[in-house]
């Protein structure tokens, strides 16, 4: 017997998992005891207890975004949510979303310079280390303007009229809709689902299992659980897939054995910005069933979060802004400790670095800096009465505030003026552009900040079809993934504002090349 | 045999286990061992009752979800406190209930099928609904009864009213969001969060103990919710 047929047959037992996997073929197992114990190994379903053209699983941006596509093809659609409420981990980002035009065309009505499809790929490409996959970046950015053209014309999605130029872009293209959270595009995705006939996601239907007879074979469906608590133990039911299923379940940033497994420094001390929901059973159902990963080690901090609690809020959005507007990030001694324009690894580690007792860090702003990246006055307020963040006329009343020795802040912030000046920044090299301010008039914010733990990059490998490949790069019939679940598009180091995009592009492709699927 | 009767309240007999067991059949009469004197029970100005000597009689009227009578819910929830909470009755001394069959009143068609789950818990739930430290008892002192919120038909244990049912009592997300504002801070408020007009009863549950969902993520000095952990 060849080599290839042992390797494979390994897999009919280890990962696909069924009892179809009958006599004939277990004759040519070349199992070991080990790995038959690994293999989770269930019998499928006798009975299926409903069927759908397309089942999505989640319904944060991705899952919306398919059920939508799916829908809008004549799929019978359904999105299978395992949370009490709908939006995943989606509802709760930060609603930034990085395209390099729109309809609205803002870059060109701000006069902010040039900007491309190329130019965002580039960037993505570069941001991840070249660890992304060229084919899958170039999608995100080529999809990118008219996904959002989309959600506004569709889904009656806003945007602020202003555009930031984030940490790893090297162009204004970073989009704040009217919400300041991810809501801004959750909801109007969440309509044009609805308008195309997706029906309401189900609520707490939980994935338990995904079902795939044979190697080479299309998954069949899912095992799901449905409801329970109280007295109620929930109920268990099978649902068929006659066309595909779609994977849009999110990361497992909350998943403190998958995170640990896989980056053991990310221990159960480190805050995370994601909801409970961030967990990666659908990824390990997955491998299970024959899916490729790719680096799972790849996780991000985020650099900016709630020293408290690890909440990214609108407040903790201001840092990651800012660069463009000038922004300075100083440590309690009064000092910058990075470029403000890096990435969120390099400005995440810059901190760790700095040692526990340097938590948090700063950034300093000037309430122009907040008004060119959308904050509102009202929302400035209420965040100076919850103490999140301080203000004052003075740079030195702020330091005061914030503890952070005051000599040295105003001798930083008087030297960061003149490197605007000059176009120059010696100490960290930072690129220097004509927009950002001057920090010579106050009033002064600051706003404290620390990493959580924030986006997985690593997940399962697609193709540019949005169909999970398996480990030995076959396509797994019928079988699709977008979103934070997927691995391969942002590699080691996924640039802020990349996610919505992501998610949004990869859903739609998820949900048309599932519903054009054979039943 | 027909004949005019008035009906109820004045229970004299007192079953020690209310529940399923030791089942009647058919349904108790009222009029035999308890209300002898049927007229003192009904309200002043009560019409008269013709029909059976049972609770089928006060169902022509009293019909659930009637739309003549807006008290059903309230007639509903005085006769169960009485009869089940106070008098401990069984179940059965008014129900007809044949376990994955039916679930009905004398006379009238069955509201449901009680499943071996149904049967185990809804005596216990209909205790708890008269008395407990939960949503349910909040209601039953309101006599608030099952069908307000569970609709016409037998509750199922994994029931979830729609937000549409909470209301019809309890205005809307706006006005609610209107009345808790955060203690610190107003926008730290409940039925205003960034979560949107998610389902009640993601928070508020009848039978178990009510929590806020916000505390799940935020550490939030938030006003208390009602029949939540204290």
């Amino acid at each position: 017997m060849s080599d290839k047929v042992g390797r494979r047959s390994f897999l009919k037992g280890a990962a696909v998992g069924t009892a179809v996997v009958a006599t004939s073929l277990a004759m040519d197992l070349s199992l070991t005891k080990d790995a038959e114990a690994a293999a989770k190994t269930r019998a499928l379903p006798t009975k299926w207890d409903e069927t759908f053209d397309v089942v999505v699983i989640g319904s944060g941006f991705a899952g919306f975004a398919a059920g939508a596509e799916a829908a809008k093809a004549g799929a019978k659609t359904v999105i299978l949510e395992k949370m009490p409420t709908y939006g995943g981990n989606s509802i709760i980002d930060g609603g930034l979303y990085a395209a390099w035009d729109s309809e609205l065309h803002l870059r060109q009505k701000l006069n902010y310079g040039d900007d491309s499809a190329a130019l965002h790929t580039k960037d993505t490409i570069l941001g991840g280390d070249e660890f992304p996959i060229p084919e899958l970046a170039k999608i995100l950015a080529e999809g990118a303007p008219d996904a959002l053209n989309w959600m506004i014309n569709e889904g009656g999605c806003k945007l602020k009229p202003v555009l930031a130029k984030a940490g790893g872009h090297s162009a204004y293209r970073t989009h704040i809709c009217e919400e300041y959270n991810g809501r801004g595009y959750v909801e109007p995705l969440h309509r044009i689902a609805l308008k195309y006939g997706c029906p309401e996601p189900r609520l707490q239907n939980e994935v338990t299992w995904i079902w795939r007879a044979v190697e080479g074979g299309p998954v069949l469906g899912v095992e799901v659980k449905i409801g329970g608590g109280g007295r109620s133990g929930g109920k268990v039911a099978n649902i068929k897939v006659n066309r595909a299923l779609v994977l849009a379940s999110g990361g497992f940033s909350r998943d403190l054995k998958m995170r640990t497994d896989h980056y053991p420094y990310l221990k159960e001390s480190f805050l995370s910005t994601n909801h409970k929901g961030a967990t990666g059973e659908i990824i390990r159902f997955s491998q299970n069933i024959g899916a490729d990963t790719l680096p799972m080690t790849f996780i991000q901090l985020y650099p900016y979060a709630d020293p408290e609690s690890g909440v990214l809020d609108e407040a903790g959005l201001y840092p990651f802004n800012g660069p463009g507007a000038g922004v300075v990030y100083v440590t309690k001694a009064g000092k910058r400790f990075v470029s403000e324009q890096e990435r969120r690894d390099v400005v995440s580690f810059a901190q760790l670095k700095l040692g526990d007792a340097h938590k948090p860090t700063y950034s300093i702003f000037n309430l122009e800096m907040l008004q060119k990246i959308g904050a509102e006055q009202k929302n400035l307020d209420a965040f100076v009465a919850k103490k999140r963040i301080a203000v004052s006329d003075t740079v030195g009343g702020v330091a005061d505030q914030l503890k952070i020795n005051k000599a040295a802040l105003e001798e930083t912030v008087k030297k960061h003026n003149e490197y605007l000046k000059s176009g120059k920044d010696p100490e960290f090299n930072k690129p220097i552009t004509p927009q950002m301010v001057n920090m010579e008039k106050g009033p002064y914010y600051g706003v404290p900040q620390w990493p959580a733990v924030h986006h997985t990059m690593g997940g399962l490998r697609i193709n540019p079809k949005a169909q999970v490949i398996d480990i030995f790069g076959e396509i797994i019939p019928k079988f699709y993934a977008a979103g934070e679940v997927c691995g391969g598009v942002h590699g080691s180091n996924r640039l802020g504002s990349n996610a919505i995009p992501d998610a949004t592009v990869f859903g739609r492709v998820a949900g048309r090349n599932a519903a054009a699927e054979k039943a | 045999m027909k004949y005019t009767f008035l009906l109820f309240f004045l229970a004299v007999a007192a079953y020690p286990d209310a529940g399923f067991a030791a089942a009647q059949e058919p349904p108790g009469k009222c009029s035999t061992s308890c209300h002898t004197d049927v007229q003192a029970v009904l309200p002043e100005n009560h019409m008269l009752v013709e029909g059976e000597d049972n609770i089928s009689s006060c169902m022509q009227c009293h019909l659930p979800a009637s739309e003549t009578l807006r008290d059903t819910s309230v007639f509903s929830a005085k006769v169960h406190k009485k009869h089940f909470s106070e008098k401990k009755l069984e179940c059965t001394y008014c129900h007809i209930i044949e376990e994955g069959l039916s679930f009905a009143l004398p006379g009238r068609e069955s509201i449901g099928v009680p499943d071996a789950q149904t049967m185990k818990f809804l005596p216990e739930i209909t205790a708890e609904w008269a008395n407990s430290p939960f949503l349910a008892a909040v209601h039953s002192a309101k006599d608030v009864a099952c069908s307000s919120c569970h609709g016409n038909r037998l509750p199922l244990l994994d029931d979830k009213p729609a937000n549409k049912t909470c209301f019809s009592c309890h205005a809307s997300y706006e006005e609610l969001a209107a009345k808790t504002p955060g203690k610190d801070h107003p926008s730290r408020n409940p039925h205003g969060s960034h979560l949107g007009p998610i389902n009640c009863t993601v928070c508020h549950k009848a039978h178990e103990v009510s929590a806020t969902y916000c505390l799940t993520c935020h550490t939030f000095d938030m006003n208390p919710i009602p029949a939540g952990k204290q």
